[in-house]
């Protein structure tokens, strides 16, 4: 049986090989398969740890933040690697590795009770596709976010149309996951939307995300800065939906704390 | 249009809101109930037609069709939902919000008439966004009013009808509702695996369980919420019941389903397309 004890040795080995094929990528002026294999291997060691974790849970690993980071992770260099396979900027594979790694050491420093019990709010066939496609759609913002700091480093606005590109595609999973909370929120509580405070700032993100789309397509094509601005506030929002919101007052009443 | 004009339009609104919001405080929703909210909701679709149809040179048409409006208020979206989401005094059922929220409306029902009556890339998705995000605001605000929740605390000694909304004011039910049995099963560790709750209601037997509510009528749903605790070894006798009315769910439920659909096309079809700018008018 897979425990959470195994966990450091299958992040030892993905984050090594991430960082190998971080370098190879930045060290290649062209698209280096060396750095795409071995990022690659590390991702399928990565998911073979969670889906072993998954079948020795007997519950899909999305309950506590934990595990959830444990997702983003995933999906952050998954990302990362898409993008990079995609439109081949050897700058996205060392940053997504970089916050990639924030997160799997803040996972190796807070190790959590990871137990089977699944309270019965949990059970419903909407809980794997809500908060799996909410993960993927902060991974896809976390790229666009990294690929907009890289073009100010670089003072350069080559990266646009990709981070329009990854907003976009952000935007639509983060409606898909706010929705499909919305229908089970029926099923479960009576309403559709509530208010509460992990909805709310559920709401801040999307507005945020939504505004920077409008603004890409129909606002003048200067302002980088401003473009910027608005990724790096989304980023922000998006981590206090993500857990931000569990340290508020007003979540001490909130229907979305599960652990 | 000057974009100082349309600021001072936009100025003048939200003056105006917020001088309700601390004039009347919070907006008394009951007010709006059926049929008040349809007339008004009948009355907005009328005439922004009409504005939009005769009147597409005015300035409330220029006002409401700007992409500077668009901006505008999805930015104040974002800060009003910020400010509520640091737990300030803005709530939902404010006027501030509320006025927010018509603009919007009016906004969008704008934007659906003329970019359904122009010639564009991807009209379908825009569609399916636009006119999904339209019927899910707008059901959820016309709707609020009519949306009502009673608690009922069902037992197995006897049957109830009585039912209790959150200001402990009591209705009395069509059918009554009796407990007829409850089964709990336990994680290892004692805290609930599952759990779910016979009831009699008039003279059918329903099973009520977390995220699988019974449905009552077309309006009306009863979800399973709570019950009471016993020792593992005990069965509760008694469990709390929720019923929801919920009128206008159907008309969220088609606005999400359209959102989520546009949301596909969304990812597979990428970016969207800028539309052509005037003279494209085919309605």
């Amino acid at each position: 049986m897979l425990t959470w004890d195994e966990f450091i040795g299958f992040a030892l080995s993905a984050t090594l090989l991430w960082v190998g094929g971080a370098f190879a990528a930045f060290r290649s002026t062209e698209f280096s398969k060396k750095a795409f294999a071995l990022t690659c291997t590390g991702l399928c060691i990565y998911a073979a740890f969670i889906i072993c974790f998954w079948i020795s849970l007997q519950r899909p690993p999305l309950r506590t933040q934990g595990e959830t980071r444990l997702w983003y992770s995933f999906f952050l260099m998954l990302c990362g690697l898409l993008t990079y396979r995609r439109w081949h900027y050897r700058w996205i594979l060392p940053l997504s590795t970089l916050l990639t790694l924030v997160f799997v050491i803040m996972n190796l420093m807070n190790p959590e009770q990871h137990d089977r019990s699944l309270m019965p709010a949990l059970q419903s066939y909407w809980f794997v596709p809500h908060v799996t496609v909410y993960i993927f759609a902060y991974a896809v913002f976390g790229c666009a976010f990294l690929l907009a700091l890289a073009g100010v480093i670089k003072h350069t606005g080559r990266y646009q149309p990709t981070i329009d590109r990854l907003t976009c595609i952000g935007l639509a999973f983060l409606t898909f996951g706010m929705l499909s909370g919305a229908l089970w929120a029926k099923e479960a509580w009576g309403y559709f939307w509530s208010w509460d405070p992990k909805e709310t700032w559920a709401a801040v993100t999307w507005s945020i995300y939504l505004l920077y789309l409008h603004l890409r397509l129909y606002g003048k094509p200067r302002h980088q800065k401003w473009n910027v601005l608005l990724l790096a506030t989304g980023f922000l929002c998006m981590q206090m939906c993500w857990y931000g919101v569990n340290y508020l007052p007003s979540a001490q009443n909130s229907m979305h704390v599960y652990t | 249009m000057k974009k100082a004009t349309l600021y001072r339009y936009w100025g003048t609104y939200f003056a105006v809101a917020l001088g309700c919001q601390l004039t009347f405080g919070k907006c008394q929703i009951a007010f709006f109930a059926f049929p008040v909210n349809a007339a008004l909701l009948l009355l907005g679709v009328t005439s922004l037609w009409i504005l939009h149809k005769e009147k597409p040179q005015s300035a409330g048409y220029l006002v409401l069709s700007a992409p500077a409006t668009t901006f505008l208020l999805l930015g104040i979206t974002f800060v009003s939902c910020l400010l509520m989401g640091l737990g300030t005094l803005l709530t939902p059922d404010s006027w501030w919000t509320v006025f927010t929220l018509i603009a919007l409306l009016a906004h969008l029902l704008i934007v659906i008439y003329r970019g359904m009556c122009r010639k564009r890339a991807h009209k379908l998705r825009f569609a399916l966004t636009h006119i999904g995000l339209l019927l899910a605001l707008g059901g959820g605000m016309a709707g609020s009013a009519d949306t009502h929740e009673w608690r009922i605390l069902v037992t197995k000694d006897q049957p109830t009808r009585q039912a209790f909304d959150r200001h402990g004011k009591s209705i009395l039910l069509k059918d009554s509702m009796q407990l007829q049995t409850f089964d709990i099963a336990y994680h290892p560790d004692g805290t609930p695996q599952s759990y779910n709750a016979q009831v009699i209601i008039g003279d059918k037997s329903a099973t009520l369980k977390v995220n699988h509510p019974c449905t009552l009528s077309w309006t009306d749903n009863l979800y399973l919420t709570d019950y009471e605790h016993v020792p593992a070894n005990e069965q509760p006798h008694y469990c709390v019941l929720q019923l929801v009315k919920e009128p206008w769910k159907y008309a969220l439920w088609t606005g999400i389903w359209m959102l989520i659909a546009g949301c596909v096309l969304l990812f597979t079809q990428g970016i969207p397309a800028l539309p052509k700018k005037g003279g494209d008018e085919t309605c």
